[in-house]
C-alpha cells in the first residue's frame, strides 16, 4: 500500500501481525486517527509510523488523535514513540488509568526497570512523563464520551466526523480499580515486571461516525456475566451513537468472550465488513469454532494474518544445534506485518474497497 | 658453533619448599673453538657443575635415585568451576504465564546471537532448580544460558536456567514514584466534553 487515500476518502487500516494490533483511520484531507500501537522486530518503528512514512504522511502535523485502548503489551508497544512523534495529536486513554489504584499500580511497577524487556507499564509511564505539552488535548475515554468532533465544513467531503468512546463503563472502572489494587497487594519478595492478565475490563472501544457511515473498533472489550460491564453495557446504553455499522474491528481477536449476539444482530449491518486480528501465541485466537461463528454472521470477514502458530525462530547453525540438544524450541513474530485496508468514498453509491496486504 | 640456552623454571612448578628461581646458563660450548676457557678448570668443578645441572635442571637426584618432575597443581589450584570455551548464548527471559507444570516466557537474546526479534517458548517447571521454584511468577525475570564448558579437561555442552533474585520492593522508591505520577495525573487539564446523545 504505497499511495495515501484521496482527500475525500475514508480509510481504515488494521495491522495485526499475530501479536499486537494497531489501527489507523483517515477521516479526510490527510487527517488521521491512530488507535493503539504495535511493532515488528526489535528496534523498529511503531507500525503506524512505518506506514505513514510509506505513504508520505507527516505524523507531526497530520495525526489528530491517538487512542490507547489498554495497557497490555500487544496494544501499546511503541506507543510512547508514537505519541512523541505526534506532538499536535490529542491523546485519549481509559478513564480507569486516571484512578488512584492504577496510579499506585503504575508507580509500583515503574520501579522495576531492570530488564531488557519493556512492558506496557514502561510505555505508559514514559507517555505520562512526557505528557506535559500544553498544546496537547488529553481525554479520558469511558462510556459514551465524545473525544473528537469535526464539523463537515472543516472537511472536503462536507461530512461531520465524531469519535466516541463506548467503554469502560463506570462499573468497569470500579472493577478495574479493585483489580489493580489486588495486583499491588500481591507485591512482596523480589521485584517482578508487570504481567498483564485477567479480563480486559478497562479497554476502550470506539465508535467513529463520519456522516452516516459508522465504524466500530472493538479493541479487546469482552462480554462478561455482569450486564453493567463489557458489550452488554455498550449495547444497552441509551447515550451511545446510533446508526448501522458498516465496518467492525472484531473484539478480542475473534474470541467467544468478545462476541455479543445482539450487537451483531441489531447494530452491525447484515454482512458487515468485519476485520479480525489473530493472536498467534499459546492456544491462538480465533479458534476454528470462532471462525465458523464469525462466518455465520457475515460473508465479509477479513483476517490481517493467518490464524496459525507463530513461526519458528531461527538462529545460526551452532546455536540451533545447542538449542536442539537441550530441547529448547522458540518462536517469533512473523517478519511481515499483516494488514487489512478498507477505503470508501462517502456520498457515492459504492462499497468499501478492502485489501489484505503486508507491511515489510 | 656457539649454543646458549637459558632455562627459567617457574617456581610454581617446583615441589621445593623454597621459592627460588633458577636462571641457568649453560656454558657456551663452542665445538669449533680451541679455547678451553668455557670448560671447568678442574675435575671437582666439573663434577659440581654436572651435579648442579642434573639436580636443578634435569631434576635428577642420583643420591636418592629420584627424578623430579613439576608436581600437579594442588587441589586448591584446580579449577572447580567450569570455564566456558567457545560458543555461549544467553537470553534474558520474563515469565508471561504459569501453569501447574510449565510456564510460558518471552526471551531476548543478550549474548552470542545476532537475532533481532523476541522469542516465545515454554519451559517445564522441573527444569528450574528446586530452590528457585518460589520465584516462578508472571513477570519474574530469568537468564537462560546455553554453551560449552571445560571441566577437568573435557569439553561439554551445558544449559542453565536461573531466576534472577532481584532486590525486594523498595517502599521508599514506590512512594516516590507514586508522588510523582499522582502529581502528573492531577496536573493534567482534561479536555473531556459534556456528552450528549448521538
Amino acid at each position: 500500500m504505497k499511495l495515501p487515500p484521496q482527500a475525500n476518502q475514508i480509510e481504515v487500516t488494521v495491522f495485526g501481525p499475530g501479536y499486537g494490533e494497531c489501527i489507523v483511520v483517515h477521516i479526510a484531507d490527510g487527517r488521521w486517527i491512530v488507535i493503539d500501537s504495535c511493532k515488528g522486530k526489535q528496534g523498529t518503528q511503531p507500525v503506524a509510523l512505518k506506514y505513514f512514512e510509506q505513504i508520505g504522511v507527516n505524523p507531526a502535523e497530520q495525526v489528530e488523535l491517538i487512542i490507547i485502548t489498554h495497557w497490555h503489551d500487544d496494544h501499546i508497544r511503541g506507543a510512547a514513540e508514537l505519541v512523541d512523534s505526534c506532538p499536535s495529536a490529542g491523546l485519549c486513554f481509559s478513564e480507569a488509568f486516571t484512578k488512584n489504584e492504577f496510579v499506585k499500580f503504575l508507580s509500583t511497577y515503574s520501579t522495576t526497570r531492570m530488564s531488557t524487556h519493556g512492558t506496557g507499564v514502561d510505555e505508559f509511564t514514559t507517555i505520562l512523563e512526557n505528557v506535559n505539552n500544553p498544546a496537547r488535548k488529553i481525554y479520558r475515554g469511558g462510556q459514551d464520551k465524545r473525544v473528537l468532533n469535526l464539523p463537515g465544513s472543516d472537511l472536503s467531503h462536507n461530512l461531520s466526523c465524531e469519535v466516541w468512546t463506548l467503554s469502560p463503563s463506570g462499573f468497569q472502572v470500579t472493577e478495574s480499580e479493585a483489580r489493580f489494587s489486588s495486583l499491588i497487594s500481591g507485591v512482596k519478595g523480589t521485584m517482578r515486571r508487570a504481567a498483564p492478565g485477567g479480563e480486559n475490563n478497562h479497554s476502550v472501544a470506539a465508535w467513529i461516525k463520519i456522516g452516516d457511515e459508522n465504524i466500530v473498533l472493538g479493541a479487546d472489550l469482552e462480554t462478561t456475566k455482569d450486564s453493567r460491564a463489557g458489550w452488554d453495557s455498550v449495547f444497552n446504553s441509551r447515550n451511545r451513537p446510533n446508526g448501522t455499522v458498516s465496518l467492525f474491528k472484531v473484539p478480542h481477536h475473534g474470541s467467544e468472550t468478545g462476541h455479543h449476539a445482539e450487537l451483531w444482530a441489531r447494530v452491525l449491518r447484515k454482512d458487515v465488513n468485519a476485520i479480525v486480528t489473530p493472536w498467534n501465541k499459546n492456544q491462538g485466537l480465533p479458534k476454528m469454532e470462532d471462525l465458523d461463528r464469525l462466518q455465520d454472521q457475515t460473508n465479509n470477514l477479513y483476517l490481517t494474518s493467518k490464524p496459525s502458530a507463530l513461526p519458528r525462530a531461527r538462529h545460526d547453525h551452532d546455536v540451533e544445534r545447542m538449542m536442539r540438544q537441550f530441547g529448547i524450541l522458540t518462536k517469533r513474530h512473523p517478519n511481515s506485518i499483516g494488514a487489512v485496508t478498507a477505503r470508501y468514498v462517502p456520498c457515492e453509491d459504492g462499497e468499501w474497497e478492502i485489501r489484505t496486504w503486508a507491511l515489510n | 658453533m656457539a649454543a646458549t640456552a637459558e632455562i627459567q623454571r617457574n617456581p610454581s612448578e617446583t615441589t621445593d619448599a623454597d621459592e627460588f628461581s633458577l636462571f641457568q646458563h649453560f656454558l657456551a660450548v663452542d665445538l669449533n673453538s680451541d679455547s678451553d676457557s668455557a670448560e671447568p678448570s678442574s675435575a671437582d668443578q666439573y663434577r659440581g657443575w654436572e651435579e648442579l645441572v642434573h639436580r636443578k635442571i634435569l631434576g635428577v637426584d642420583e643420591q636418592n635415585q629420584a627424578i623430579y618432575r613439576p608436581s600437579p597443581r594442588s587441589s586448591s589450584e584446580v579449577r572447580k568451576e567450569p570455564s566456558s570455551t567457545g560458543k555461549l548464548v544467553e537470553w534474558e527471559g520474563v515469565v508471561e504465564s504459569v501453569m501447574s507444570d510449565k510456564f510460558d516466557a518471552r526471551l531476548t537474546a543478550i549474548k552470542g546471537s545476532d537475532v533481532d526479534f523476541d522469542e516465545f517458548t515454554s519451559f517445564e517447571v522441573a527444569r528450574v532448580p528446586q530452590d528457585d521454584h518460589d520465584l516462578i511468577h508472571p513477570g519474574a525475570l530469568f537468564r537462560l544460558v546455553v554453551g560449552y564448558q571445560a571441566l577437568g579437561g573435557t569439553r561439554q555442552q551445558y544449559s542453565r536456567l536461573t531466576f534472577r533474585r532481584l532486590p525486594a520492593w523498595n517502599q521508599n522508591a514506590i512512594d516516590e514514584a507514586q508522588l510523582k505520577f499522582k502529581q502528573i495525573v492531577n496536573n493534567i487539564e482534561w479536555s473531556d466534553e459534556v456528552t450528549s446523545s448521538g
